[in-house]
């Protein structure tokens, strides 16, 4: 059997990279409408409380079939591990490093959240717009 | 504002000295007065200071020093569990806080020798049994010949 972690040391470790998150977030989860054809955009978001989050703009690219370099608007956003996600569809970021944001920015959720040792980790994409819905 | 030189300290008041001097390390620590944190530090400097009261010390220079050295060498024990960590695209340089605290607990035990008695300087007689070079009658006869 090897040497774990204590959870002395989890404790500290989880509440330190806490201490890094300087951005506000609220998460979103959508309840469909009824709109049923290949357009509908009826959803409905619900936000929680504002969270303490770590946004970090990803920037991430993508080469198109013509060679050209696509902007994907990736970001990555970090939570507590305490913080619920399950059924989180949407985050609204309304502060970074403590500065409201006017207007506030809305991201979808890409792939399934991962949960760490340390934080809560969503790949996020920028969407336009401003409801996000 | 002003600030008044203290001429005694009560346990709490030391406890508070210590708290601030450490400053944000104790809010990353979770350290509060309150709570007790300080009542060890508090203890090492008393002993140091040879006293088991704290209106029995005077030295108010003297209390300070070795509270400050006190303080840092608890929050230097208590991080010394903070190394570099790296996980969920995060990392974090953790033992920075460890050398901060270790550089100024350094400065805070130089500051503090005066008050360490087991470096305390001081000039005594010392009566060599063989040394070589006392007079003897040999030398006093060779003398008075000359």
């Amino acid at each position: 059997m090897g040497t774990h972690l204590s959870t002395q040391e989890l404790t500290e470790w989880r509440a330190d990279t806490a201490r890094t998150f300087n951005d506000s977030c609220k998460l979103g989860t959508a309840t469909p409408g009824g709109g049923t054809g290949p357009e509908a955009d009826d959803d409905t978001i619900t936000y929680g409380d504002e969270i303490d989050c770590g946004f970090v703009f990803g920037g991430g690219g993508s080469q198109s079939g013509d060679g050209a370099q696509l902007d994907m608007n990736a970001a990555t956003i970090r939570f507590p591990l305490s913080s619920d996600v399950v059924g989180v569809d949407r985050v609204q970021v309304t502060k970074r490093d403590g500065t409201a944001l006017s207007p506030v920015e809305y991201y979808s959720i890409v792939g399934k959240p991962k949960k760490g040792k340390s934080a809560i980790v969503l790949d996020c994409q920028v969407l336009k717009g401003g409801s996000g819905a | 504002m002003s600030a008044t030189v203290p001429t005694a300290y009560t346990s709490a008041e030391l406890q508070a000295f210590m708290h601030q001097h450490i400053g944000s390390i104790a809010t990353i620590l979770g350290w509060t007065v309150d709570g007790g944190s300080y009542d060890e530090p508090e203890i090492t400097a008393l002993l140091w200071c040879g006293v088991t009261d704290i209106a029995d010390e005077t030295d108010m220079t003297k209390l300070r020093a070795l509270a400050r050295v006190a303080v840092l060498q608890q929050a230097a024990v208590y991080l010394s569990t903070r190394y570099d960590t790296t996980a969920d695209g995060a990392s974090l340089k953790r033992s920075q806080m460890q050398a901060a605290v270790s550089t100024m607990l350094a400065k805070a035990e130089t500051d503090a020798l005066p008050y360490d008695p087991n470096y305390a300087l001081g000039q005594d007689e010392i009566d060599y049994t063989d040394d070589p070079y006392t007079r003897t009658a040999v030398d006093e006869a060779n003398e008075a010949a000359e």
